[in-house]
């Protein structure tokens, strides 16, 4: 990733240092210096969904820079309980840093919790788990990259207002949620922008072409529809072409996807209006691991927020390219 | 007298000759305890494979053993009481949504309804039996096959499970006061024994025990073998073949429930969702253990051995980095091994299917 | 048919078929033991034998199923060696076995082309002139059925009929028949021997298996009869049947019987009148309709009938096994008023059942001995609701014993064991409950001669102490030998009672409501 992002994500990390008395002095991991070889242990939630295909992907290419670091990436396959032993077995195996997407919180909690106590450092990725104990966290703002892609809409597709629709992802999950509600703030600095339609497709994307299909009926005038994540917006995709009105309504997907099959590419070609990248958080996460094992570090930020980039038919075919791993 | 009918005389395959009893009587013994076989090979590999860490084998450390059994602790609590129904000759599709749903009335009593443990546990043990029992009574009165009752009873337990949890899932505080659960119940996600062995493991393993026991002792344990043996000659034979039904589907719920409760404590959590796919984990083990899915044969240590097996598959195979897809790969495989091998001595005992 | 005008033309017509010195085992069972055999074209030869005595083996040497350890088949003097059923069936010989190869869910054409079907690009089926070619073959075979009938709605004569005429299909020398009558009303097997007359004329020879004697004259132009895997003789069809019968049993009728107790006791069972009145009756259940009969302590009581007459029913809602409904009319157990609404009730009233269906709905065949004998009292010997290893062992070792199980080791998985020992399993079951009434459907069916007697003996043994039996069965001999008295069913209802050693031309009679003259036609 370039290095404006890093110095980006410097500046919007929140410099909270983990001070704890007199224990500043100590590093955090127990083995550390730059000459050692390291096991990072990488308890992915679940394979199947590309996003997190996508994370593997960017961290497996990027960690082979880093001579030092061998990587093992386990999928707990959407199960908490397989997660759980993931984890136990890293343990066992004497990995030196846990780095884990949590398939849900707090289930995830008192391992990882274990993990930490035991004095092995924990990175958390894109997901947290309870409480505070881990070393960090890296990961997007859902509320801002879906604010973000409001705003974008309220400025640039409709300056002079009309009718908006909003895909959520699957009721019950936190990321569903701030993505509706920042989108929703976003729209908001444009009042003349109505939210016609707002309806749940679970992140799939027949379910998204389904509820898209059925908005489109009750509300032909749809002009910009914005979809949770990249797969519902391919299924809104085909439903506005179904009905003949793919160049009626502009489509905003979110994840940002590289690859045939992607979101960039859909942009790229002109089927979408924009998708909005959530990061993956891999170079950052590489980063802090490399400071706390590499370099002793004492202390590193505990929270790190990647920034989103919108992509759009400007710079979709770079980000593509460059994007390929 | 002579020592053959005639439908025996006429097929080579049922011939009741003492000649071929002692090869038959290894290969009996080969699948009567298949499962400990596989698991003794499962455990040798793993020892063989296991990588070594400061002089120590990784995979017979104390934590990593214990570990094994946690992993397996609710889907063999689960195959407990799938044996019984399998047993019968019947399935039950419903175990993984109940335990989900077990898991969401565990937590939504401890914390939304303020109860204390001890009512918690009885109540939501009752509702997972209640559950199995609707099921064989409507598979019983009904003559339905188990299959579609409990298919039925599967989506109606997920069902619940998502009204009762309003489409949440449930986090569990410990503390006084509303909103917070008894710590008591932290129990459960805790470890024993130097911080070693989880609670889970040791409730799966007493657990083990008393079915075993069930199964193996009592009265109940025989008419379960009865009725799967041959469900009319039980009747003919005074059997009460109806309530064995109802009993062992309601013996799955209680199991079910209690895998429910032991996620619930494990996690501090209850998730609708929670669950899924755990019957067929369930069917495996029992299978692996050498129980017919065709009924009235099986074993109990048989399935905690299965059960036990494919934890420690998974195990050795992570601690060597080896991908997912190679356990899948290598549980069908020993599933089908140990159906094949059930069906050479199901040919061999000349009874058919 | 007039045997002696067939007899000249037939001893003179050419041998089809002809098997010499045939010799199979299986592991320590010697099946047939040097078996000649031989059959002419245009003539019917009944093979006659006990379950056992060898003649399936033989049926399945002829029509390729096995091959024979040693001994040569010749088909038109030439030697012949099947290596499948598929070879037998294309050298021109035809077996329709007592499980008919038929689909109940296809129509009556479906099932006559079955695995032949007639078809075009790219598989679409040729339904009008497979129609029309069923019809042709029907026709041929002087069976009127329609061709566009579901198997599952034709009776069982109409199926064996139709059987025949998918074998037909073949145009077959020789036709193989095992037990066809087996399940057939009389009308129905009258029906089924016209057509086999038919086919003779028209040079076809006929191995017709059975072991109901009184078929042969009506059917037959000669019979052999085998026993313990030897062919033990050649006889003309109207030999008398009690040499027939002593050739079957190795020894004469009269001895097969164990001699009747003196004196009966008091009544154990009474039916005034008893009809059972189901809440829906399922198909082809003949529903006791009116029903009198007495079972005395140290009795033996028989039911006689035809297929269809309702005896299992009679015995199966005695036993409280019917479908759901209830008993009318005057029931009394041991001298009490009894509704046998159930299983439980009938047990606690003293009832006990052993089923025609040994294999299928009598015992669990995977499972060992011990564990079908103590099935019936496992509440006896689980005082706690815990087994008692202890008495379970004593009462599997009685069990063993006072049955002659064999071998007698509680261990062994009872599917492994012969028919005869796992009747005598399921018999030690239900004796262990300690019955005082024996309800007995077809008790030797697919049992060697040898266990049969050994299973009289037994019945006498337990009504001289007291026990009551009511047995229904369809081999007439047996009844007339074993019996006290013997009622006859007839759809359902008790039309006729006989003394002890009744005249078995005179219970058929009864049992098919035709004069005795007729039948004896």
């Amino acid at each position: 990733m370039s290095t404006t992002r890093m110095l980006t994500a410097a500046l919007l990390t929140l410099p909270l240092l983990a001070l704890a008395g007199g224990a500043a002095a100590k590093p955090l991991s127990k083995v550390c210096g730059p000459n050692n070889k390291y096991v990072i242990g990488f308890s992915q939630a679940n394979f199947a969904e590309p996003y997190r295909q996508h994370v593997n992907n960017d961290l497996a290419a990027r960690v082979k820079a880093i001579p030092q670091f061998e990587l093992q990436i386990a999928d707990a396959a959407g199960n908490d309980n397989t997660q759980v032993s993931q984890v136990e077995n890293f343990m066992t195996q004497g990995v030196d840093l846990l780095l884990i997407s949590p398939f849900e919180a707090a289930p995830l909690t008192p391992v990882v919790t274990r993990v930490f106590q035991s004095g092995v450092p924990v990175i958390e990725l894109d997901r947290r788990t309870l409480g505070s104990n881990r070393t960090a966290f890296v990961g997007g703002d859902n509320t801002k990259i879906a604010f973000e892609a409001g705003a974008y809409t309220a400025k640039i597709l409709l300056p002079g207002g009309g009718q908006v629709a909003v895909l959520e992802g699957l009721p019950s999950s936190t990321p569903a949620i701030e993505r509706l509600n920042g989108f929703k703030d976003g729209v908001k600095q444009n009042p003349k922008i109505e939210v016609v339609a707002e309806q749940a497709a679970d992140w799939l994307p027949d379910k998204g072409q389904t509820v898209f299909a059925a908005m489109l009926q009750a509300h032909p005038d749809i002009q910009v529809v914005y979809a949770s994540n990249d797969l519902m917006a391919a299924g809104a995709y085909l439903a506005a072409k179904g009905a003949g009105k793919e160049k009626q309504v502009k489509i905003i997907g979110t994840d940002g996807l590289p690859g045939p099959s992607g979101g960039i590419a859909s942009v790229a070609s002109g089927q979408w209006a924009a998708t909005f990248i959530y990061p993956t958080g891999a170079a950052e996460a590489l980063d802090l691991a490399k400071k706390i094992l590499l370099d002793c570090a004492e202390a590193v930020p505990t929270v790190v927020t990647v920034p989103t980039e919108a992509v759009t038919l400007d710079n979709a075919k770079d980000l593509n390219a460059k994007l390929k791993f | 007298m002579t020592p053959s009918d005639n439908t025996e005389a006429a097929t080579p395959g049922g011939v009741p000759a003492q000649a071929e009893r002692p090869r038959r009587d290894i290969l009996a013994v080969v699948v009567r305890f298949q499962s400990l076989i596989g698991l003794a090979l499962v455990l040798a590999g793993g020892i063989a494979f296991s990588p070594v860490r400061r002089g120590t084998l990784l995979f017979l450390a104390p934590d990593n053993v214990a570990n094994i059994i946690r992993a397996v602790s609710e889907t063999g609590i689960i195959a407990l009481g799938m044996t019984f129904v399998i047993i019968t000759g019947g399935i039950d599709l419903s175990v993984g949504a109940l335990l989900g749903l077990s898991s969401v009335l565990t937590a939504t009593l401890l914390v939304n309804g303020g109860w204390g443990v001890l009512p918690t546990l009885a109540a939501v043990l009752a509702a997972g039996t209640l559950f199995g029992m609707a099921q064989g009574v409507i598979s019983t009165r009904f003559r339905l096959e188990a299959f579609i009752v409990t298919l039925a009873g599967l989506q109606i337990a997920r069902g619940l499970a998502l009204v009762i949890s309003h489409n949440q899932y449930i986090n569990i505080s410990y503390g006084e006061g509303a909103g917070l659960a008894p710590q008591a119940f932290a129990v459960l996600g805790t470890r024993l024994f130097g911080n070693v062995v989880p609670v889970a493991t040791l409730v799966f393993l007493a657990l083990a025990v008393i079915a075993t026991v069930l199964l193996n002792t009592t009265r109940f344990g025989r008419y379960v073998f009865a009725v799967g043996g041959n469900e009319r000659a039980s009747r003919l034979s005074g059997i009460p073949v109806g309530q064995v039904r109802i009993a062992v589907y309601g013996l799955t719920g209680f199991m079910s429930a209690a895998a429910g409760i032991v996620h619930a404590g494990q996690f501090s959590f209850g998730s609708p969702n929670d669950g899924a796919g755990y019957e067929l984990t369930a069917i495996a083990a029992v299978v692996i253990g050498g129980t017919s899915l065709f009924g009235g044969a099986g074993t109990m240590v048989g399935t905690i051995a299965g059960s036990i097996m494919l934890g420690a598959l998974a195990n050795i195979l992570q601690l060597n980095n080896i991908s997912a897809a190679l356990q899948l790969l290598a549980t069908g495989a020993i599933i089908v091994l140990a159906a094949v091998l059930q069906a050479i001595v199901g040919r061999r005992d000349g009874s058919g299917r | 048919m007039t045997p002696d005008g067939k007899d000249g033309a037939l001893a003179s017509a050419p041998v089809l078929l002809r098997l010499q010195g045939i010799e199979k085992r299986f592991g320590g069972v010697h099946a047939l033991r040097s078996v000649d055999f031989d059959l002419r074209a245009g003539e019917v030869h009944a093979l006659l034998g006990e379950n056992g005595a060898g003649k399936s083996t033989l049926m399945n040497v002829v029509s390729g199923v096995i091959a024979p350890d040693r001994g040569s088949v010749e088909l038109d003097g030439r030697p012949v060696r099947f290596a499948s059923p598929r070879d037998a069936q294309a050298a021109g010989i035809a077996t329709i076995f007592q499980e008919l190869d038929l689909v109940p869910g296809l129509d009556v054409a479906a099932n006559l082309f079955l695995g032949r079907e007639p078809a075009r690009f790219p598989g679409l089926l040729r339904t009008r002139s497979m129609a029309r070619d069923a019809e042709r073959l029907l026709a041929e075979v002087g069976v009127p059925l329609d061709v566009g009938r579901r198997v599952a709605s034709l009776g069982m004569g109409q199926r064996q009929l139709l059987a025949i005429a998918k074998a037909l299909a073949h145009a077959p020398r020789v036709l193989v028949m095992d037990e066809p009558t087996a399940a057939l009303s009389t009308t129905e097997a009258r029906n089924l021997f016209d057509t086999m007359r038919r086919l003779c004329s028209r040079g076809v020879g006929i191995i017709y298996i059975s072991h109901r004697l009184e078929e042969v004259p009506q059917v037959a132009d000669r019979v052999t009869v085998m026993r313990d895997g030897r062919v033990v003789g050649e006889e003309r069809p109207d030999a008398p049947q009690g040499r027939l019968v002593q050739m079957l049993a190795g020894r004469p009728l009269n001895e097969l019987f164990p001699p009747r107790a003196g004196s009966a006791g008091e009544e154990l069972l009474r039916l005034d009148h008893a009809r059972y009145v189901p809440r829906a009756s399922p198909a082809g259940w003949q529903v006791p309709e009116d029903v009198s009969l007495v079972v005395r302590a140290g009795e033996v009581v028989g039911l006689a009938g035809i297929v269809g007459a309702g005896r299992t029913e009679l015995l199966t809602c005695l036993y409280g096994e019917g479908p759901r409904g209830r008993w009318r009319g005057t029931i009394r157990v041991q001298g009490r008023a009894a509704a046998l609404r159930g299983v439980a009730e009938a047990r606690r009233a003293g009832l006990a059942f052993v089923t025609d269906d040994r294999r299928g709905a009598g015992l669990m065949l995977r499972q060992t001995v011990a564990r079908n004998v103590v099935a019936s009292i496992l509440r006896r010997l689980s005082p706690a609701g815990f087994m008692s290893r202890r008495r379970e062992g004593e009462a599997v070792q009685r069990a063993i014993r006072a049955f002659d199980v064999r071998p007698p080791r509680g261990e062994l998985v009872v599917g492994n064991l012969s028919g005869g020992n796992q009747q005598k399993v399921v018999f030690a079951r239900e004796l262990l409950h300690e019955p005082r009434l024996l309800l007995l459907d077809e008790p030797t069916r697919g049992v060697d001669v040898g266990a049969k007697s050994e299973i009289y003996a037994r019945l006498r043994e337990l009504t001289a102490r007291g026990l009551g039996v009511l047995v229904a069965s369809s081999e007439l001999p047996e009844l007339s030998g074993l019996c006290d008295r013997i009622h006859v069913l007839r759809a359902g209802r008790t039309v006729a009672e006989f003394a002890a050693g009744a005249d078995e031309a005179e219970l058929l009679a009864a049992a098919t409501g035709e004069s005795v003259l007729e039948v004896a036609r």
